[in-house]
């Protein structure tokens, strides 16, 4: 961004209605413009951004045409995704004649078979473009919606880490846009209370609602009180999105233990509110010698809180503080619902679910309250203090030794949700994992027997389809995605274009580069001479009817795929 | 225990109860028993064959690796009772009878011994020394080798005394080189290990704080060295009682074949 292109959008609303003064004096609004944005000129039919794609920046539309694909949008398999076929039972034992004695070998028809006929890739500017050829008929034959010149798109998925819900593509004339990355976003919404209020108010209606649909505690409330719920939640990211950077530093170092985690609520503080993760990880702690002790962590959709707001609202003559710290495990976003708005919707959902009306005028009163104490609630924090009620606690129920649930924490395994784990005492490094992954994947092993050891347990080099996937930031194809079935993170091989930004990317060096051959073992070479690389993972043997091959050959049962969110199975198997 | 592993023993155990009554009214009856328990055998003998099959195969949803282990433990068992009912519980008659019964009990003690070390050892591996994969202890024990030669080098550098080295080169040099101790290591004995720091001990009464300083290194150098043997000698006995208990399964396929053929062809037209 050049100082002209500051000014030509601070000329533009709503940044030309945002008041400078209100910016902070070390980010002023015109530096984060100038920092955190960039001006991107789409031509026409091109694509800004896939449906299923991570991305970590919102977009505002300076000038142009820009239409967004209404779901159900263009096929999995057109948008350049694997194919989630499971092979036939057939194929699964054929499969093995086809095997190649050289390594990383492709048939190279693939790729000209895979050619999509929709898409068309184009390399300016040092980066890789997603151009479709026909939009105008992919435009006739797609629900469509124009995003008018002046507005914001894409800032949910930015801030949310999730994934992005529509396509959206460069109409006739091309477009041009201005991109911000969500630390800009992020200064933005700090500092402009306008905005901020109109993402706010987005995002409550549009994500927040269905959100709190699918957590247990407020499935079955009425329309009404979730609608009151939401307007009283507040939305607050702690720690930085961008974790598997500093991460990556202080392993390096061997400096786990500095990194630092932001306190989300504090063990000995007035109970006035619950924290539900909606993105990222937190720990639950508590005081022990010098140090805290890992009582569990949390990942989207858990709920601190709940425990003690229950027992003050059933029990007001003792009530007890918060029991646990909540702390940020690299970057959490938490939605924070106050104690009254809980005890009268969720703790009362028999009410609320006759007469929502019934409790709105006291509702109103609570709109727009935080979680900060009144007089009279620090009086009662003071009176709490002194006798917290550990017993009330479900916490300390945590089926998984405290040392080994550090050890998650500390490296960041917390974040799997396929993490391999081998039980060393059991496991006799056979390396019958090893072989099956390699037969079911053209000779080619997915994985390494091998990583961080604790106690009896050893988490190996394997990709853990993560819950937050940094990988999947800034893949240019969307080669890499998140598959339909399951879930699980996948490469396209037909479409990835060797960037390496997933496996730079990867927090865990799970993601390896290969030069590829072809079947007569002859290295691939672009027109430039350059060999092709190729992203290559564990795909959970997504193609396979069994499922991952690596824990079906294991004698011994000594190796587990599972999903660090789940303590129960974790321990059920320990 | 797993519910399959139940499934599977209670299975068993009614195949058995049918073979031994089965077995038992042949018997009674002036029937031939030999031909029940002699095709019983050979059926188990072929379905625990199949095991090393399905490892070739890891894609095809055949059951997990884990679920036919423990049928092969359990078969393999069944087996060797098929077996004595087989020969009587005599020792057979005739050269290529007794080799078959040889090569039968060797596959099923060289079972015996490799289910023992793969439940021992593995729990052992864990907690000596670091972990390993087998494949990279060569290039692992070469560093360490290549770290012990520069300290040693460095020592007489710096000290202007060749004790250490003299002592490096005699007793601990060809330590660094190759594998060593791995009988001790297989029975879990820390006399080598103790006999090589015994030793530095000793030396130390003629060095000075700046070699101790060299010396104290070295020790550490042996202990990483003596892990990395250990973990050689363990990995490898784990990985190599399969090239036992394998080729001899197959070749007493290949003579139990021939057996039928003989029994077959000299059967004498009796029923």
């Amino acid at each position: 961004m050049s100082t002209e292109h500051v000014d030509e959008i601070m000329a533009m609303a709503p940044f030309s209605l945002m008041d400078e003064s209100r910016f902070p004096s070390q980010t002023p609004l015109r530096d984060i413009l100038l920092n955190d944005t960039r001006i991107v000129q789409y031509q026409p039919g091109e694509v800004i951004y896939k449906q299923g794609d991570y991305g970590n920046s919102a977009f505002f539309v300076i000038d142009g045409d820009v239409r967004s694909i209404l779901p159900p949008g263009i096929d999995e398999e057109t948008l350049g995704r694997r194919k989630g076929k499971s092979k036939s039972l057939v194929k699964t034992f054929t499969q093995f004649l086809d095997l190649s004695p050289f390594p990383e070998s492709r048939r190279l028809a693939d790729y000209e078979k895979a050619r999509n006929p929709l898409f068309q890739q184009q390399e300016y500017a040092g980066t890789t473009h997603l151009l479709i050829q026909d939009f105008p008929a992919v435009v006739s034959q797609h629900n469509t919606a124009t995003i008018q010149p002046g507005t914001f798109f894409g800032e949910i998925a930015a801030l949310n880490r999730s994934p992005r819900p529509t396509t959206v593509m460069a109409h006739q004339h091309g477009a041009r846009l201005l991109e911000i990355r969500w630390q800009g976003l992020r200064e933005l919404l700090r500092s402009d209370t306008s905005l901020k209020e109109a993402i706010d108010q987005r995002y409550r209606t549009e994500a927040l609602i269905p959100f709190l649909r699918t957590l247990n505690e407020f499935s079955d409330l009425s329309d009404d009180a979730l609608k009151h719920i939401a307007e009283a939640t507040d939305f607050v990211t702690y720690g930085d999105y961008d974790w598997s950077g500093q991460y990556k530093r202080f392993l390096s170092q061997a400096e786990l233990d500095k990194v630092k985690e932001p306190t989300i609520l504090k063990e000995g503080d007035y109970a006035n509110g619950v924290a539900i993760v909606r993105a990222g990880f937190a720990r639950i702690s508590e005081a022990f010698g010098k140090r805290r002790k890992t009582l569990k962590y949390m990942g989207a959709g858990q709920i601190y809180g709940m425990d003690e707001i229950r027992h003050n609202a059933n029990d007001p003559q003792s009530t007890t503080p918060y029991i646990h710290t909540m702390t940020a495990v690299g970057y959490a976003h938490i939605l924070l619902i106050p104690s009254t708005i809980i005890e009268q919707y969720v703790l009362n959902k028999a009410v609320n679910k006759s007469k929502p009306e019934a409790t709105s005028s006291l509702v109103h009163e609570l709109e727009g309250s935080s979680l900060t104490m009144s007089p009279a609630q620090a009086r009662k924090a003071k009176a709490a203090k002194s006798k917290p009620d550990k017993s009330i606690s479900t916490e300390e129920a945590t089926p998984v030794p405290s040392d080994l649930l550090e050890f998650f924490a500390e490296l960041r395994f917390l974040n799997g949700t396929r993490t391999m784990i081998i039980n060393l005492d059991h496991c006799t490094r056979c390396d019958d994992c090893v072989r099956a992954c390699a037969a079911t994947h053209g000779n080619n092993p997915r994985f390494v027997r091998h990583g961080p050891t604790h106690n009896r347990f050893m988490v190996a080099n394997a990709c853990m389809h993560c819950q937050d996937p940094v990988c999947m930031l800034g893949c240019p194809t969307g080669a890499i995605h998140r598959s339909e079935q399951g879930g699980q993170v996948v490469i396209n091989d037909l479409t990835c274009i060797g960037c390496a930004s997933c496996a730079n990317n990867c927090p865990y060096d799970s993601i390896r580069m290969v030069e590829i051959r072809d079947k007569k073992g002859n290295a691939v070479r672009a027109p430039d001479g350059q060999p092709i690389n190729k992203a290559t993972k564990c795909d959970l043997c997504i193609e396979q009817p069994g499922g991952p091959s690596c824990q079906r050959a294991c004698p011994h049962d000594a190796l587990r795929r599972v999903n660090m969110s789940d303590l129960e199975q974790i321990s059920d198997w320990l | 225990m797993a519910k399959s592993t139940r499934i599977f023993l209670i299975l068993a155990l009614l195949g058995l109860a049918a073979f031994v009554f089965a077995h038992y009214r042949a018997t009674t009856n002036l029937g031939a028993p030999a031909r029940i328990s002699g095709w019983t055998l050979l059926g188990s003998c072929v379905f625990l064959f199949l095991y090393n099959t399905r490892k070739k195969l890891p894609a095809p949803p055949l059951g997990t690796s884990r679920q036919w282990l423990n049928l092969h433990l359990i078969v393999g068992v069944l087996a060797l009772v098929f077996f004595l009912f087989h020969i009587n519980f005599r020792v057979p008659n005739g050269a290529f009878e007794v080799i078959l019964g040889l090569v039968f009990l060797f596959i099923f003690l060289s079972g015996v011994l490799g289910i023992g070390i793969s439940r021992g050892f593995a729990r052992r591996l864990r907690t000596h020394g670091q972990e390993v994969v087998y494949e990279q202890i060569p290039v692992l024990r070469k560093g360490v080798a290549e770290r012990a030669d520069s300290l040693m080098l460095e020592s007489t550098e710096s000290n202007k005394s060749t004790v250490v080295m003299d002592y490096y080169t005699a007793t601990l040099r060809p330590f660094f080189k190759k594998p060593m101790h791995y009988w001790a290591h297989l029975f879990d004995s820390r006399r080598p290990l103790a006999q090589l720091q015994h030793g530095i001990q000793d030396l130390r009464r003629y060095t000075d704080d700046s070699e101790n300083e060299y010396l104290n290194q070295l020790e550490e150098l042996v202990e990483i060295k003596n892990g990395l043997d250990y973990h050689y000698a363990l990995q490898r006995t784990l990985k190599a009682w399969l090239f036992l208990h394998i080729p001899l399964s197959l070749a007493l396929l290949i003579l139990t074949a021939l057996h039928l053929i003989l029994v077959l062809s000299f059967n004498g037209g009796a029923s």
